[in-house]
């Protein structure tokens, strides 16, 4: 029973760690996947697009939709998920903590107890009338050792004091001693997969997150003047929302416009549409002739 | 149609060029986003899936 208990014990620590170890390279995978929608990626990708421009092959619309193909850096929610568990819950922190002590306990309990021999008292380790083994004759062992105690009774006091200044067996206090490790190891285990499981030992990156960050604090003017939208009502919308960003002066955006007009239409009650737009150059600014700025911003959606 | 003069929204989602869209849940929060030119369709599918 006891190598079986310390087998179930070996298993699972080593089940443990091996599912620590795969949590943690899918992390890594799912952090190399979002690494792909950086900005340096954009950079890198407009300027083979510029140098495709400038080899006269293409023009502006080409160049969109080559772009649209270096645009695959999208991050996918289901990638954000071990095992249909959310990382980013910190509930899952607290229950998994709480089963890594109670599963400790329950260790301490059951390999730390004593073993179960009858309590003895002074007189009975002496062999003259205490109880006996319920189970069986004595061992040969421990027949030696009621005569043992036996002599020392006769001996004196001072032979019983050289017997209780023996050391202990090492065995015994090797044993010991294991039993004792296993349930700070668990606990340790079960605290190391709880801090995997909810980022705390990895690097988060905004997109990597499950559900991204709730909208901001922040209020956008109206094209048409009317006022501002604040996109903290899109905290509690009736169907998803699609933030499109744009700029007046850039080709692509201009080219996706009536696609992005024609999705709000379609989609009907199913998604929004929001679009946005921005007075300032990002990843376009490279291979896209600007005209005047703000000069076409009633072109756009 | 909005017109971000300050870039708050587009700092705000860390958005580094245009075209680019975010699919944000009822919740408001962010499930997926496109960078440059992207598939309609794809967006809808994905708007339906939430």
């Amino acid at each position: 029973v006891s190598r079986l208990r310390w087998t179930l014990v070996a298993l699972l620590v080593a089940s443990t760690a091996l599912f620590a170890v795969g949590v943690t390279a899918e992390r890594s995978d799912s952090d190399t996947h979002v690494d792909v929608t950086t900005p340096q990626a954009e950079a890198t990708g407009t300027e083979q697009e510029g140098a495709h421009d400038e080899s006269g092959e293409s023009g502006e619309t080409e160049a969109g939709e080559a772009h649209s193909e270096t645009a695959s850096g999208e991050t996918d929610p289901e990638d954000e998920r071990v095992l249909g568990v959310d990382l980013e819950s910190t509930p899952l922190l607290v229950l998994a903590v709480l089963a890594g002590l109670g599963l400790a306990g329950l260790t301490a309990t059951r390999l730390g107890a004593p073993a179960r021999l009858p309590a003895r008292s002074n007189g009975d380790r002496a062999g003259l009338g205490g109880p006996r083994c319920p189970r069986g004759r004595p061992s040969v062992r421990r027949v030696a050792h009621r005569r043992s105690v036996a002599r020392d009774q006769r001996r004196g006091p001072a032979s019983r004091r050289r017997r209780r200044q023996r050391p202990p067996r090492p065995a015994n206090r090797g044993a010991g001693a294991m039993k004792r490790l296993i349930a700070p190891l668990i606990l340790l285990a079960a605290v190391g997969i709880a801090l995997v499981l909810t980022n705390g030992g990895g690097r988060v990156t905004g997109d990597a997150q499950t559900a991204g960050p709730v909208v901001p604090a922040v209020s956008v003017a109206r094209l048409d003047g009317d006022g501002a939208f604040a996109l903290g009502e899109l905290a509690s919308a009736k169907s998803p929302t699609l933030l499109w960003f744009w700029a007046p002066w850039c080709e692509v955006c201009n080219h996706e416009a009536p696609a992005i007009e024609r999705l709000a239409a379609d989609a009907g009650g199913e998604l929004a549409v929001v679009a946005i737009g921005g007075p300032r150059p990002g990843c376009q600014r490279s291979r896209v002739r600007r005209p005047a700025p703000a000069a076409q911003p009633d072109r756009v959606v | 149609v909005l017109f971000d003069e300050p870039m708050a929204a587009w700092g705000a989602y860390a958005i580094p060029g245009q075209p680019a869209a975010v699919l944000l849940d009822r919740s408001g929060h962010e499930r997926r986003r496109w960078l440059c030119a992207f598939d309609t369709a794809e967006v809808l599918d994905a708007a339906r899936g939430l």
